[in-house]
């Protein structure tokens, strides 16, 4: 049996004339996982930049210099995890082993979503309450002293986390469980 | 955009057993294309960072096995080489050759293992050693003579019905 799968394999001996588009050695025709992640994280990057700038730039017009340094450090300290991440990511090479590219790459994936449920439980709820605060000219004490206000930004809170959960499972679950399947068959 | 010969080269050395390992891992002619692409694209951006510490065909086999394992979901997109769409997988030969009916049989029970599996027997059909598999796959060598031994034994029920 062993002899007449490979005897037949063997004949298997005439390669198709298979044309490889040139144009997609630039990249940008890719998709596999590792950069389908690389180029959300890119534009999640520079939109990131881009938002720091104007959004500072605004609480400053409106000399709001408090939050507009709060913002600040939370977002520098968001761009450099960012940085890291998506440099880790570039980085990724094909040429090791089946068993390393693969702990690779759910590790990765494991960032990836990682990087969503910090976003989710750490900023949603800042933004949140910048975001009230704004748009009613209102200091945390008034904002404390309100339970109305208190149940809007606890139950906005809570709504946006069991959101984002939710599209992380949906999007991305059935990935890391398959890779995690390869890790334990090859270990 | 310029290619460098030494990759055409490359290519054209290794089109068989790229296609040999696009071949398992998809289902349909435009998925065959797709992987043959990124595989290519991978060997083109690897090329460089290869200095020979292993044989030429591990690593190539390493580019592939990996490239298409990192699809992990079909991507239904577009390429301008694909010449229709949802065609069943092309294997080169006559029609109603039995060879390539047995052959497309094999093919077919290959696809049905799972992704590390599928590699593994590829591999162990390609004649390579378990030390060469042990290389490319990453496994202890226990681990691979163990694994081939019980894949064969699925492929040959698959087989036989």
């Amino acid at each position: 049996m062993d002899d007449e799968l490979k005897q037949l394999w063997n004949k298997d001996t005439s390669a198709e004339n298979s044309v490889v588009d040139m144009s997609a050695m630039d990249s940008n025709k890719r998709s596999d996982l590792v950069y389908r992640i690389y180029k959300k994280l890119r534009f999640e990057h520079w939109f990131n930049i881009a938002f720091t700038i104007i959004f500072t730039a605004y609480l400053v017009y409106r000399e709001n210099f408090i939050t507009a340094t709060i913002v600040m450090a939370i977002m520098l300290v968001i761009i450099l995890y960012y940085h890291t991440l998506i440099k880790k990511v570039k980085n990724q090479t094909y040429t090791e082993s089946v068993s390393d590219y693969v702990k690779d790459i759910c590790g990765h994936l494991e960032s990836f979503i990682k990087h969503y449920k910090i976003l989710c439980y750490f900023l949603m709820p800042v933004s949140i309450y910048v975001g009230i605060s704004l748009n009613n000219d209102l200091t945390i004490s008034e904002i404390l002293n309100s339970p109305k206000r208190i149940a809007i930004i606890i139950s906005a809170i809570v709504f946006t986390i069991a959101l984002v959960l939710f599209i992380l499972r949906i999007l991305y679950e059935k990935d890391v469980k398959k890779l995690r399947e390869m890790i334990d068959e090859l270990s | 955009m310029q290619i460098d010969p030494k990759f055409n080269q490359l290519i054209d050395e290794n089109k068989l057993l790229i296609q040999k390992v696009c071949r398992v891992y998809s289902d349909n002619q435009d998925d065959f294309l797709d992987y043959y692409q990124e595989v290519c694209i991978q060997l083109w951006r690897s090329m460089q960072s290869f200095r020979g510490d292993s044989a030429q065909s591990t690593w190539v086999y390493r580019v592939a096995i990996n490239t298409c394992i990192g699809q992990l979901r079909k991507v239904k997109r577009k390429i301008d080489t694909t010449p229709l769409e949802g065609k069943p997988l092309n294997i080169p030969g006559e029609a109603d050759n039995p060879t390539k009916e047995r052959l497309d049989l094999l093919y077919q029970s290959i696809r049905k293992l799972k992704e590390t599996d599928r590699a593994l027997i590829l591999l162990y059909l390609e004649d390579k050693s378990y030390k060469e598999i042990t290389d490319i796959m990453g496994i202890t060598m226990s681990n691979v003579g163990v694994r081939i031994n019980r894949i064969k034994a699925q492929l040959k029920g698959m087989i036989n019905g």
